[in-house]
C-alpha cells in the first residue's frame, strides 16, 4: 500500500478553496490539520458532501461544513432560499469540484462515484480505508468546514 | 471547387478560348472576303463588258452611216444601239452609284460602287466623254433623226471611243488589281491564323507538359515527404474512413505500438476489440461513430474519449497503456477521415506508479532489522512507546482550536521539541529509519520556522509528515513484534503466553499495591485469530479495566469473607470467537459490583451535580457517567486508578474498535464489560 | 435562442442562470429551467428551445432517457450534457442519443460560455 501524497491531499484542499474564491470572490484557507485517530475525532458538521474512489484509489473524500457557513455561501451566490436541500445541494456541488479536480489529476485510471450527500452523520463515514484519515481544516470568513481525505493507494 | 478546377486547367481553356477565337474570326474573314472576292468578279466582268460596249456603240454607228450610203434599213442596228447604249449607261452608273444592272446572262445583278480613288477618277473621266456622247446619241435613239446628227455622233465616237475604251480598260485593270489584294490578303490573313493556331497549340502543349511534369514532381516529393514523415514519427499516426478501415498508408511504429501486425485498409474495430475490454471497446466504437457523425461538436465531446488513457493487451500477454487521439480530417466541409494518433505511455504511467509507490512505501532495510534484533527487546518497546506517544501528542495540538499565527509558532515549536527528542533517543538505540526520518521532519520545521510566517498549508505538510512517521512506526512495531513472537515454537502461542502474561502480572502487581487477593483466569486462545493490531488494542483496553477490577470491584479480603465470599478475588478474561469474523471480549469480576447510589454520591461531591440532579439521574444515565472523562471514584490519586482518567478511555477503545460494550453488574455480586466486535 | 436549464441542483440552475448574463451571449435567453426529466419534457414543449443544458443524474427521467425523448421532439436542438459523472459511457450514451457537447462538472463560467458559444455555431 502506498501512501497518498501531499501533492495529492493538496489538490482536494485547494480545489475546495478555489471553489469558493471562484464563487464568492472571497478565498477559503487552511487553518490547520491532523490525523484522526478514529471517527469520533471526524470533524462532521451540519452538512457534509461525499465522493467514494474505486480502481487505483481506494477510499473516500468528503467536505462537512456548518449550516452557517453554508447561509453565507448560499448568500453569496444570490440563492435566497436557505432550505436543507439547498445546504446538500450546496455540498454535493462542493463534493462535485472535488471529483472534477481528482479526476483531473489522478486522471482516467480512477472511478469517481456521484456525490453522496447527508445531514449529520452517516454510516458511509465509518468506512474508513486509513487507520488515521487525513483531516483539512478550512476557514472560510469566520466559519468552519473541513476536508476529509480517508484514501489508499492500491 | 470550380474555381478551384479553372486554377487547374487554366491555361488549356485559355488556349482552346484563344483557338476558337481565331479561327472563328479567320473563318468570318474568310465568308467576307469571298463574298468581296465574287462582288470583285462580277465588277471585271462587267467592266470588261463596257470595253466591248464601247466598241459595239462605234461598230453600230459606223454601221449606220453604211446603212444609209447603201439604203437598207437601219432598224436593226438602232434597235442594238438602243440595247448597247442602255447597258453601258446603267452599267456605269453602276460603277459610279452601286446599283442593280442586267448581268453578263441577261439576269439582274448588283454591281457595287468603285472602291478605290483611281477607279473613281476612271469613272468620272468616262462620264465626261459619255456625258456628250450620251447626248449625242439620244436623237438617234428617236425615231426620224438627221444625217448630220448621226454624222456629229460618229464623229464624236470616232475621236473618243478609243479614250473611253482605254478608260475601260484602265478600269478593269484597277479593279482586277484590288480583287488580286484581296485574295491576296485573305491568304495572308489564312495562313496568319493557321500559324497562330500552331503557336497556341504548341504554347498549350508546352504548357501542359510543363505543369504535369511538376505536378508529378510534386506528388513524388509529398509522397516522400509523407513516406518521411510516417517514418519517423515515434506516434503511431493512420487515418480511419468512414468503414473505420485503416488508410493505405501509416506510420512505421504503428505495429510496434499496437504490438499487432498491420494491413492498410485493414478494419479497425476487431484490433481494438483484441485489445480493450468489452466495456472500453463499446464505448470507443460510440465515440468514433459519434465522431464521424455530423451533430456531435468535436471540440466539446473530446473530454469523453474513452481510449485517451486505457491499459491494453499485448500480443504476448503483457499489459500496456496506450493513448488514441481522433481528429475529424474534413474534405469540402465533410467529415472524410479521422486522424488517429496513438502513443504508448506505458513508461510514463509506470514511471508515476512507481514514483507514488517509492514515496510512500516504508523501507525496512536488512541492516534496520539486525539492529533491531541486536536491541534488548524491553528498550525497543519502551522506545516505540515513546514514539507513538510523541506521535500522538503532535496530532493531539495539531487539532487545536487556535489558529492564530503566534498559536501556530508555539505549535511548531513544541513539534519540533518531541521530534528531536525522538531524534535523539533513536540515535541512541542506532535504529537509523527512525533517525533519519525525524531529521527530516526537523529539517523541515525548522524552514518553515525561517519563513516567518507559519501558514495553515504548512500544517497539511506536518500531518503528511506525521502520518509518514506513524507508518514507520506500525512497520517496526510490526517487525518487534514478530521477532518477540519468534523466540521460539509458535509465534501464536508465544503471542498467547505474552498476552497472559501481562494480565497475570499486571493484576498480581495491583493487587499487591493495594493488598487485595486475586487470581486470574484467562481464556484467551481466540485472541490469536485476530490481527496483532487488533489483539494490542484489546490488550491496553484490558490493562484499564483490569485496574478498575481490582481497585473497585474486589473486595479487601476481610471484607470478602464477612459477605461470606472466598477471601482470593476472581477475575476473569475471556476472549472468543462468536460469529464469523465476530468477537465477544470480556473481563469479568466477582467484587463488590457497580452501586448506582455511590456513582450518585460522587457526582454530588465532586460537584458536578447537584444533589436533585444526580437524584433525578435514571440507573442507566448514572452508568453513563461512569465513562465521561473526568469521573473517578477512587479516593485518591496513584499510578493505577484516580487521575480522572478511566473509562472515557475504554468508551472511546471501544469506539475505535467499532464495538459494542455490554455492562452487567449485581451489587455485592459481580461486573462485567462485555465488549461485542466484528473485525 | 432559447435556452432551458435541466438539472436537479438548485444551485447549478442559479448558477447557469446567471452565468447567462454574460456579454458574448446576447442572443441566449433562458425560457425555462426544470430539475427532472419529466419537468424538462413538459417545459420543452411549451417553449421550444434551439438549447437545453442536461443533467444526466436525475430523478425521475434520467439525462439519457430526457435526451432521446428531446431529440425525438425536436431533432434541431442542441443539447449540452453537463455532468459530473466519471463514467464515460454514460455520456458517450447520452451523445448517441442526440445531444451534441458535453461539458464536466464543475465548470468555469469560461468553460460555459465557450461551450454554449460553439453549440450555437
Amino acid at each position: 500500500m502506498a501512501d497518498i501524497t501531499e501533492q495529492e491531499i493538496r489538490v482536494f484542499v485547494d480545489a475546495v478553496n478555489r471553489y469558493f474564491e471562484q464563487i464568492t470572490g472571497e478565498k477559503a484557507r487552511i487553518r490547520g490539520s491532523f490525523l484522526a485517530e478514529g471517527e469520533t475525532q471526524l470533524p462532521i458538521y451540519d452538512f457534509t458532501g461525499l465522493i467514494s474512489l474505486s480502481g487505483q484509489y481506494r477510499g473516500c473524500i468528503y467536505f462537512s461544513a456548518t449550516r452557517i457557513l453554508l447561509m453565507r455561501l448560499l448568500l453569496a451566490m444570490q440563492e435566497p432560499r436557505q432550505t436543507d436541500a439547498h445546504m446538500l445541494d450546496a455540498v454535493g456541488e462542493i463534493a462535485n469540484t472535488l471529483a472534477g479536480n481528482a479526476r483531473e489529476y489522478f486522471g482516467e485510471t480512477m472511478d469517481i462515484s456521484v456525490p453522496t450527500t447527508f445531514h449529520g452523520f452517516s454510516d458511509l463515514l465509518k468506512s474508513a480505508v486509513r487507520k488515521r484519515p487525513y483531516v483539512i481544516m478550512i476557514k472560510w470568513k469566520q466559519y468552519e468546514a473541513a476536508v476529509i481525505v480517508d484514501v489508499v493507494r492500491k | 471547387m470550380s474555381w478551384e478546377l479553372f486554377r487547374k486547367y487554366r491555361w488549356i481553356i485559355i488556349s482552346v478560348l484563344i483557338f476558337l477565337a481565331t479561327d472563328l474570326s479567320v473563318l468570318g474573314y474568310n465568308i467576307y472576303s469571298s463574298f468581296k472576292i465574287a462582288e470583285s468578279a462580277v465588277s471585271i466582268n462587267l467592266s470588261g463588258r463596257q470595253r466591248m460596249l464601247s466598241q459595239r456603240t462605234t461598230k453600230v454607228l459606223l454601221s449606220l452611216q453604211d446603212d444609209a450610203r447603201v439604203g437598207v434599213s437601219q432598224e436593226a442596228d438602232l434597235k442594238e444601239l438602243a440595247l448597247v447604249v442602255n447597258l453601258f449607261d446603267t452599267t456605269l452608273k453602276g460603277f459610279r452609284d452601286g446599283d442593280t444592272v442586267t448581268g453578263g446572262d441577261g439576269k439582274p445583278v448588283f454591281l457595287v460602287q468603285v472602291e478605290t480613288d483611281e477607279a473613281r477618277r476612271i469613272v468620272s473621266d468616262a462620264y465626261e466623254i459619255w456625258n456628250p456622247y450620251l447626248t449625242k446619241l439620244q436623237p438617234l435613239l428617236k425615231p426620224g433623226f438627221s444625217d448630220t446628227e448621226l454624222t456629229d455622233v460618229t464623229t464624236y465616237a470616232r475621236s473618243n471611243n478609243l479614250k473611253l475604251l482605254g478608260l475601260m480598260n484602265d478600269l478593269t485593270t484597277d479593279l482586277e488589281k484590288t480583287a488580286n489584294q484581296r485574295a491576296l490578303r485573305l491568304r495572308a490573313v489564312q495562313i496568319g491564323g493557321l500559324v497562330f493556331v500552331l503557336f497556341n497549340v504548341l504554347v498549350t502543349v508546352f504548357i501542359s507538359i510543363r505543369d504535369l511534369m511538376r505536378g508529378d514532381r510534386a506528388l513524388v516529393k509529398a509522397r516522400k515527404e509523407t513516406e518521411e514523415i510516417l517514418g519517423t514519427v515515434k506516434e503511431g499516426l493512420f487515418l480511419l474512413d468512414r468503414e473505420h478501415r485503416l488508410g493505405s498508408q501509416y506510420s512505421q511504429l504503428l505495429p510496434e505500438i499496437l504490438q499487432r501486425e498491420v494491413a492498410p485498409e485493414m478494419p479497425f474495430l476487431p484490433i481494438l476489440e483484441e485489445m480493450v475490454s468489452k466495456e472500453v471497446y463499446d464505448s470507443a466504437k460510440d465515440y468514433i461513430e459519434l465522431l464521424f457523425g455530423e451533430r456531435v461538436k468535436e471540440s466539446l465531446v473530446t473530454a469523453l474519449n474513452p481510449l485517451s488513457q486505457v491499459e491494453v493487451r499485448g500480443k504476448e500477454g503483457a499489459s500496456h497503456y496506450l493513448s488514441f487521439h481522433f481528429n475529424r480530417v474534413l474534405e469540402e466541409g465533410k467529415i472524410a477521415h479521422l486522424l488517429v494518433t496513438v502513443q504508448d505511455v506505458t513508461d510514463l504511467v509506470q514511471l508515476t506508479e512507481q514514483l507514488e509507490a517509492a514515496k510512500g512505501q516504508s523501507r525496512v532495510e536488512v541492516e534496520v532489522l539486525l539492529k533491531l534484533l541486536s536491541t534488548d527487546a524491553g528498550v525497543l518497546r519502551q522506545f516505540l512507546d515513546n514514539v507513538g506517544n510523541g506521535l500522538a501528542q503532535i496530532n493531539e495540538r495539531l487539532r487545536s482550536e487556535d489558529d492564530s499565527e503566534l498559536a501556530r509558532l508555539h505549535l511548531l515549536n513544541h513539534i519540533m521539541r518531541i521530534v528531536h527528542g525522538i531524534k535523539g533517543e533513536a540515535a541512541a538505540l542506532g535504529i537509523e529509519i527512525f533517525e533519519d526520518y525525524a531529521h527530516g521532519f526537523e529539517k523541515e520545521l525548522v524552514e518553515m520556522r525561517s519563513k516567518g510566517e507559519v501558514r495553515g498549508e504548512d500544517m497539511v505538510r506536518i500531518t503528511v509528515l506525521l502520518d509518514g512517521f506513524y507508518e514507520r512506526l506500525a512497520s517496526i512495531t510490526n517487525i518487534a513484534e514478530k521477532m518477540a513472537g519468534s523466540g521460539g515454537g509458535d509465534a501464536d502461542e508465544k503471542y498467547l503466553q505474552t498476552f497472559t502474561e501481562s494480565v497475570q502480572n499486571l493484576v498480581a502487581r495491583i493487587a499487591g499495591d493495594a493488598q487485595k487477593e486475586v487470581s486470574v483466569v484467562c481464556d484467551l486462545a481466540d485472541i490469536v485469530h485476530l490481527p496483532r493490531r487488533v489483539a494490542n488494542e484489546l490488550n491496553s483496553l484490558c490493562i484499564q479495566l483490569l485496574r478498575n477490577a481490582v481497585k473497585h470491584g474486589i473486595e479487601m479480603p476481610e471484607e470478602r469473607e464477612t459477605l461470606g465470599k472466598p477471601a482470593v478475588g476472581e477475575i476473569r478474561v475471556e476472549c472468543r470467537e462468536v460469529g464469523r469474523d465476530e468477537y465477544e471480549f470480556i473481563v469479568r469480576d466477582d467484587g463488590r459490583g457497580i452501586s448506582v447510589k455511590g456513582i450518585r454520591e460522587v457526582l454530588v461531591q465532586k460537584g458536578l451535580l447537584s444533589k436533585e440532579e444526580a437524584e433525578a439521574l435514571s440507573v442507566d444515565a448514572v452508568m453513563l457517567k461512569l465513562f465521561e472523562p473526568g469521573f473517578s471514584t477512587a479516593k485518591e490519586a496513584d499510578r493505577d486508578a484516580g487521575h480522572g482518567v478511566g473509562l472515557d478511555v475504554v468508551a472511546e477503545k471501544i469506539m475505535q474498535l467499532r464495538g459494542q460494550l455490554t455492562l452487567n453488574s449485581k451489587v455485592q455480586t459481580f461486573t462485567e464489560f462485555k465488549i461485542r466486535f466484528t473485525y | 435562442m432559447k435556452l432551458l436549464i435541466v438539472d436537479d441542483s438548485s444551485i447549478i440552475r442559479s448558477r447557469i442562470a446567471r452565468i447567462m448574463s454574460d456579454p458574448r451571449l446576447p442572443s441566449l435567453m433562458i425560457v425555462g429551467m426544470a430539475k427532472n426529466g419529466a419537468e424538462a419534457m413538459e417545459l420543452f414543449s411549451q417553449t421550444q428551445p434551439d438549447l437545453v443544458t442536461m443533467d444526466l443524474t436525475m430523478p425521475e427521467m434520467d439525462g439519457v432517457e430526457c435526451t432521446e425523448s428531446l431529440s425525438k421532439l425536436n431533432g434541431d436542438v442542441g443539447i449540452l450534457v453537463v455532468s459530473a459523472l466519471s463514467d464515460k459511457a454514460t455520456a458517450i450514451k447520452a451523445l448517441k442519443k442526440g445531444a451534441k457537447g458535453f461539458l464536466y462538472k464543475p465548470f468555469t463560467d469560461e468553460q460555459l460560455v465557450n461551450a454554449l458559444l460553439e453549440m450555437m455555431s
